[in-house]
């Protein structure tokens, strides 16, 4: 029994983990708030949406399967709420009554394993009613395969032939077997056997006929015997045992896979809701064959940001399409790392089959996503600050292959600025070369400059927007490294007195050159 | 090879698979030799041994080779054991007969017509693993003088009559036993045994009816009954029952009993002990080459004293550190023309200790006749390793530090002989530093003369540019003194600038980013 919500041909693996760079992505990118606003305060929720979140998904028709069921979804909310409830509620059930799983004797799995499957014999009736009132609605063949499962596979006839085998599976007369003799003439392949009408010719001949019997009769108060007789017993019936326990497993199991898919949609659901109410555009992104590194949007802003204050926020415009180079310089505080940041975010929606932030967005899809974002506080003690980035940069060598994307956010800039140039243009030249996709947010002009010389025409140059009068829009638009980050805006703003007035500093007193 | 006198005639006959000529007069050392505990080699053969404890192993670790021609007659069966298919069907074999050896032990005092069964079984096993080590060794053509006096030996045993008429009954009685099938009705308290009559499989019919429920192959842990081995009083009640109804196949099993009680052929059983100290040794080194670390077979002279051996590493330390998941440097020695002694120097915590061990290991693991750490390496045949490491205060002794450390020396260089190796781990050190050099020197130069070989530690670096000595040095990271590189060379170092050292510490150069994205 397979669910087919998340993949076009397969179960969502249930013991998905998060990937090594977990912790890195959420921070970086902020994704707890979105995550947060998924789950509305369900913590089974949250865990499944971070997973399938951050578990960015490759293939295109995975995204287009996804997509479709949660257009679904948003159209049939109620009724997918619904089908969500009675998963939650059976699975409930069964835990709160049975302890089977830990279990050893069969006896009492086999008696166990029983019970459950009539809770959920019972929970599919349920979803038939369901099924049966609202399937011609749903157009996502994610849908579509679940309604006819439970529809075709599941039919009156078959679940009461269950319900009455069910009944038979205790042995009041004794457990019939055969069995052969295996090494030092121990008993070996105990076979259950099916037991005699009472009148039926067969059994008559057998009592009758040519079988000589003999019985053993247990001791008085022979405890260990006893024992004995209850493992034959045991053996006899472990095939069964193993049978009705997998089925009462695969069922939970389908169980726990449905609730687990239909989790995500739900998540999606939750923020979908929120986010439209507030009036920020959404969009289903446009998904793009190949690997021409296409990358295009218009008003896409970071939903995370939104999530946390009351006004709509500013969104961007980017014209990214075969690029494979993206450097985004200009002044501190212009909204570098939230255009940076939003992008990161709208990838991983993207590529886990959900909305995007945005009034449009295509891309072709990526085979990883990593960030390295400047830390603000040293986390650990026991390396130098360079040391730490060039550590974290190791590990994503590690991991990343040719067809990622890689966010770098003032990375190297621990170091003096012609070293951290050096150590930049080294890595960017090896990451593009083998095809991997760089952003990279930087105010070491020497690195940006470096580019800019080259006149690549894949690269391509953003800068933090200023007005005249200095204020920020936080607006990223197209244009060439300058030389300077308008630190003295920041001075300028904070101290409010123009830099020059107090250090007569020779970098900083800089005028931009273009 | 033993030379036997069979049917009148000499003739040559396998006797054992350690020892093609009797070694040292057979006699065989219990106790470790006295520089084990310097060189580790306690721990090493301890490792080694541990994995194969019943078979008392330890005394043959303990008794290096004199006689060179048992040195490759073991080196010739390690080059066999390289081809997998020899050393799987020698380890299929002695997985077998242990599998015998484990069947019929305690077999006296089990129930009537158990214990007699479990003798058949065991007899099957011996049968089999005696039938396949013969196939699968005549199918591979093993090229040492022990594999093939070995197969030679196995193919007259497995045609003589003994043994054919062993496999013979064996396989007619176990047909018998295969065929007994029987019925219970298993209630509480009482058990109804009568012939199987024919009745149907229920469990395969309520496995088709729950197919839909059961068939994902979910790879659900499935519920077992627990297997006790043996029998208990009501199962061999059952099995009286049983017998009762099929009598004469269970009075043939009580007169196979009778006739084939002792089976085993003793030279094949003494094989598959001895073979242990083969497969023991090499499944120690395996966990080791599974880290990339290498071994081979090195050349053992009696003549040649230019000993060397290439990416060689200290056996103990490297089995703790791959256990630990940390790397493993390996280093070289060699020596040329009429070089005898190599001297270590440089900064302390830098691997020379480490070196020094490795190098009387290699050794000593050489004449053995055991593949030795490394790609490739010289020994020799050493008469005794004798060794000199620091020692901590011994306060039972009132001599000095400085005399108990000339003392010692003395005396091995007394009981030294050309053909002997010394091990020094830094002495001298509680004299003044002119003194320790000219002592040092004197030492230097009465080994020379003896004409053993030596590696000798030591912090006096103008024992290095001495004459018939070639000189070593442990290396540091040079921006980080602080950091061993643990090899011993003798190459200075360079320098780098910060960043750029750096970078390349943590492999994110250009270079190294290329290398390590695969494509």
């Amino acid at each position: 029994m397979k669910v087919f919500l998340m993949y076009p041909d397969r179960n969502m693996n249930p013991d998905l983990k998060l990937p090594w760079n977990a912790d890195m992505l959420i921070d970086d990118l902020e994704l707890n708030r979105i995550t947060d606003k998924m789950a509305n305060g369900d913590k089974f929720l949250r865990e499944t949406v971070k997973k399938v979140l951050i578990n960015s998904e490759t293939d295109i028709n995975t995204i287009y399967h996804r997509q479709a069921v949660l257009k679904d979804c948003i159209r049939n909310r109620e009724d997918a709420r619904k089908i969500y409830e009675i998963l939650v509620r059976s699975i409930e059930e069964e835990k709160r009554q049975y302890f089977w799983f830990s279990q050893t004797n069969p006896e009492l799995i086999l008696h166990e394993s029983i019970k459950v499957m009539q809770i959920f014999i019972n929970s599919f009736g349920e979803l038939r009613k369901i099924s049966d009132r609202t399937s011609s609605q749903f157009d996502s063949e994610g849908f579509k395969s679940l309604f006819s499962l439970i529809k075709n596979e599941l039919d009156d006839a078959y679940l009461s032939q269950i319900k009455e085998l069910l009944k038979t599976l205790t042995f009041p007369k004794g457990v019939p077997v055969s069995v052969e003799l295996g090494r030092g003439n121990e008993g070996v392949n105990y076979t259950l056997l099916k037991i005699m009408e009472k009148n039926s010719k067969f059994s008559r001949i057998i009592s009758n006929g040519r079988s000589k019997h003999y019985t053993f009769t247990l001791g008085d108060r022979d405890e260990t015997g006893a024992q004995a007789i209850s493992e034959m017993r045991n053996r006899g019936i472990i095939n069964i045992t193993n049978v009705m326990k997998e089925s009462a497993e695969n069922v939970l199991d389908f169980f726990y896979l449905l609730r687990n898919e239909l989790a995500f949609y739900i998540g999606c659901l939750n923020l979908y809701d929120y986010i439209t109410l507030k009036g920020e555009p959404v969009c289903f992104p446009l998904p793009m064959d190949g690997n021409e590194n296409i990358l295009s949007f218009m008003g896409l802003y970071d939903i995370s940001l939104s999530l946390g204050i009351s006004e709509r926020v500013v969104g961007n415009d980017m014209n990214g399409d075969r690029k494979d180079l993206i450097i985004i310089t200009g002044t501190n505080r212009g909204g570098k790392s939230t255009f940076l940041r939003s992008i990161g975010q709208a990838f991983l929606m993207f590529q886990c089959g959900m909305f995007v932030p945005a009034n449009s967005f295509r891309s072709d899809l990526k085979n990883g996503l990593f960030t390295h974002f400047k830390k603000e506080e040293d986390r650990s003690m026991t390396m130098g600050k360079l040391d730490e980035e060039l550590n974290r940069m190791s590990s994503i060598i590690d991991h990343i292959k040719p067809g990622s994307l890689a966010l770098f956010n003032e990375s190297f800039s621990t170091t003096n600025t012609r070293e951290g140039s050096q150590l930049s243009r080294n890595i960017v030249d090896a990451l593009i070369e083998k095809k991997i996709k760089v952003l990279f947010v930087s105010h070491l002009y020497e690195f940006s400059i470096s580019y800019y010389e080259r006149m690549r025409k894949e690269t391509l140059f953003l800068r933090a927007e200023r007005k005249t009068d200095g204020t920020h829009t936080y607006r990223i638009t197209e244009g060439n490294p300058i030389e300077t980050s308008h630190s003295e805006d920041l001075f300028h703003k904070i101290f409010d007195v123009s830099i020059m007035d107090g250090i007569s500093g020779e970098e900083s007193g800089k005028p931009e050159t273009q | 090879m033993i030379t036997r006198n069979i049917a009148g005639v000499n003739k040559l006959v396998f006797e054992s698979i350690l020892y093609r000529e009797i070694e040292n007069k057979g006699l065989i050392r219990e106790e470790q030799p006295d520089f084990f505990l310097d060189l580790n080699l306690n721990q090493v053969i301890k490792a080694i041994t541990e994995q194969k404890k019943d078979y008392h192993l330890d005394s043959i670790f303990y008794t290096p080779l004199k006689n060179i021609h048992n040195v490759t007659y073991r080196q010739k069966v390690f080059l066999d054991l390289q081809n997998e298919r020899i050393l799987q069907s020698i380890r299929t074999f002695s997985d077998k007969m242990e599998k015998m050896y484990r069947y019929l032990s305690g077999i006296e005092r089990l129930y009537r017509y158990q214990k007699e069964r479990w003798l058949m079984d065991s007899a099957e096993i011996y049968c089999e693993a005696v039938q396949t080590l013969f196939h699968d060794l005549t199918s591979e053509s093993p090229e040492s003088e022990a594999f093939k006096e070995l197969i030679d030996y196995v193919g007259k045993y497995i045609t003589s009559d003994e043994f054919e008429n062993l496999r013979k009954e064996t396989s007619g009685m176990r047909k018998k036993l295969d065929a007994v099938r029987f019925t219970m009705i298993i209630k509480t308290g009482k058990i109804v045994v009568k012939e199987y009559g024919g009745e149907e499989d229920y469990s395969a019919e309520i496995k088709d009816a729950f197919s839909k429920f059961s068939e994902s192959g979910s790879g659900m842990k499935k519920v077992r009954t627990p297997q006790f081995p043996g029998m208990n009083h009501v199962e061999a009640a059952i099995l009286d029952l049983v017998a009762r109804i099929y009598p004469e196949t269970f009075q043939d099993l009580l007169d196979y009993y009778e006739k084939n009680i002792d089976f085993i052929d003793p030279t094949i059983g003494k094989f598959q002990k001895e073979v242990q100290f083969y497969l023991t040794y090499i499944d120690y080194i395996a966990k080791l080459k599974d880290f990339g670390l290498q071994f081979c077979i090195p050349e053992i002279s009696e003549v040649n004293r230019n000993v060397s051996c290439y990416d060689g590493f200290d056996i103990g330390l490297a089995d703790k550190l791959t256990r630990e998941g940390k790397a493993v440097v390996t280093n070289d020695f060699f020596l040329e023309g009429d070089q005898r002694i190599i001297v270590v120097t440089g900064p302390n915590h830098g691997g020379k200790t480490t070196f020094a061990r490795m190098f009387g290991q290699t050794h000593y693991l050489g004449i053995l006749g055991l593949p030795v750490p490394g790609t490739r390496s010289s020994l020799f045949l050493f008469d005794n390793i004798f060794t000199h490491f620091e020692r901590s205060e011994n306060l039972d002794n009132n001599r000095g530090k400085l005399e108990d450390d000339l003392v010692r020396i003395k005396t091995i260089m007394d009981r030294s002989t050309s053909r002997s190796i010394i091990i020094i781990n830094e002495m001298l050190s509680s004299t003044t530093l002119k003194d320790a050099v000219t002592i040092g020197k004197k030492i230097v130069s009465e080994i020379l003369g003896i004409g053993c070989l030596c590696l000798y530690v030591t912090f006096l670096d103008e024992l290095a540019s001495l004459d018939g000595t070639v000189s070593m040095v442990s290396t540091i990271v040079p921006d980080n003194p602080e950091e061993r590189t643990y090899k011993i060379v003798k190459e200075p170092a360079d320098g780098l600038a910060y960043a750029m050292a750096l970078a390349r510490k943590y492999r994110v150069t250009y270079d190294e980013i290329i290398r390590r994205i695969s494509s």
